[in-house]
């Protein structure tokens, strides 16, 4: 379902790929609300007096957006864990996204959702190419992001910019059933946290949003000389 | 430099010391291996291939009871903390 290119394998980028089907994201339990909390409370304590930007697995993903070029941009967990910290809380935003914020802000990893109704498979990580499409979520235009590197269906359409972005096309809703929450980290974040943020993450969705769901992709962060 | 694991989540945890009998690879992701780990009973516990030091005879942390994770046509309950082992410790001790 996921491909990554040589390139991006090369600069330590680690991927899974869990696919959820089933779902209910239409409410949001009180006990997800409760978890996320108290999680919230405790990440808020922890970061208070400690800079994000020294965290070895935050200074890579800086310096691989500094490698295509790009600078000021905060990877997923970090836009995360900076309303989590000024609030003790994460934003209410329905029980899918609830869940994958809480693996993301827990574990540094990267997660975007996609609702599989809507995606064509498969997707590749890779440099982004002169004729891929990507129109932002909830934008209606397309933004240029040549010189980046997304993720990428196999028309061209550009389904999430780096791991900063998702696209509007294939968002997930409270109507979305099957979804497939790509994970991404990187050569700073253990491959063993990789596999506790899926098998975390896999535990939520099936607690709190009555899914089932299942490992399908995993690569480590290696220094590959090819796929 | 991580966030804190809470209390109630490691008392959660439900650790034993074992030894590795086996080691396969996941049938799908090259990633993943699946080692067979003697506790009193053997279980079956799904590692990063990366993880050092697990072959067979190696004496691992595992954690078991885990909530079910599906993969490869398998469900995992049980993953690999830690290892080696270097005590004294029976197969199947419980450390929590």
């Amino acid at each position: 379902m996921l491909n990554v290119s040589p390139e991006l394998l090369r600069l330590g980028l680690s991927t899974a790929v869990l696919v959820a089907r089933g779902i209910d994201s239409s409410r949001t339990p009180p006990e997800l609300a409760a978890y996320r909390r108290s999680v919230g409370r405790q990440l808020a304590a922890f970061w208070k007096n400690r800079k994000l930007s020294t965290h070895p697995a935050v200074r890579e993903y800086e310096q691989l957006h500094r490698r295509f070029g790009v600078v000021d941009e905060p990877a997923a967990p970090v836009k995360i864990l900076r309303y989590v910290r000024r609030h003790q809380d994460f934003t209410e935003a329905g029980a899918l996204v609830d869940c994958y914020n809480l693996v993301s802000a827990r574990t540094l990893l990267s997660l975007g959702a996609h609702d599989l109704a809507k995606l064509k498979t498969p997707i590749t990580l890779r440099p982004v190419q002169p004729d891929d499409v990507f129109i932002p979520l909830g934008e209606s235009t397309p933004r240029d992001c040549q010189g980046e590197y997304a993720y990428v269906d196999p028309d061209g359409q550009i389904i999430c910019r780096m791991e900063v972005l998702q696209c509007e096309a294939t968002k997930v809703d409270a109507a979305s059933r099957d979804v497939v929450i790509f994970f991404q980290g990187n050569r700073e974040i253990p491959d063993k946290d990789l596999l506790a943020g899926v098998w975390l993450l896999a535990e939520l969705l099936e607690r709190f949003c009555s899914g089932t769901t299942e490992l399908v992709g995993f690569l480590e962060a290696t220094e590959r000389n090819e796929t | 430099m991580k966030p804190p694991v809470d209390l109630a989540d490691f008392q959660r945890l439900d650790l034993h010391v074992g030894t590795v009998v086996a080691v396969r690879p996941h049938p799908n992701l090259i990633d993943l291996s699946i080692l067979t780990v003697q506790l009193e009973e053997p279980v079956e516990a799904l590692v990063p291939v990366s993880t050092s030091g697990l072959e067979a005879g190696a004496r691992v942390v595992v954690a078991v009871g885990l909530h079910p994770l599906q993969t490869g046509g398998q469900r995992f309950s049980a993953s690999v903390l830690s290892g080696p082992v270097v005590a004294e410790i029976p197969n199947g001790s419980r450390l929590s």
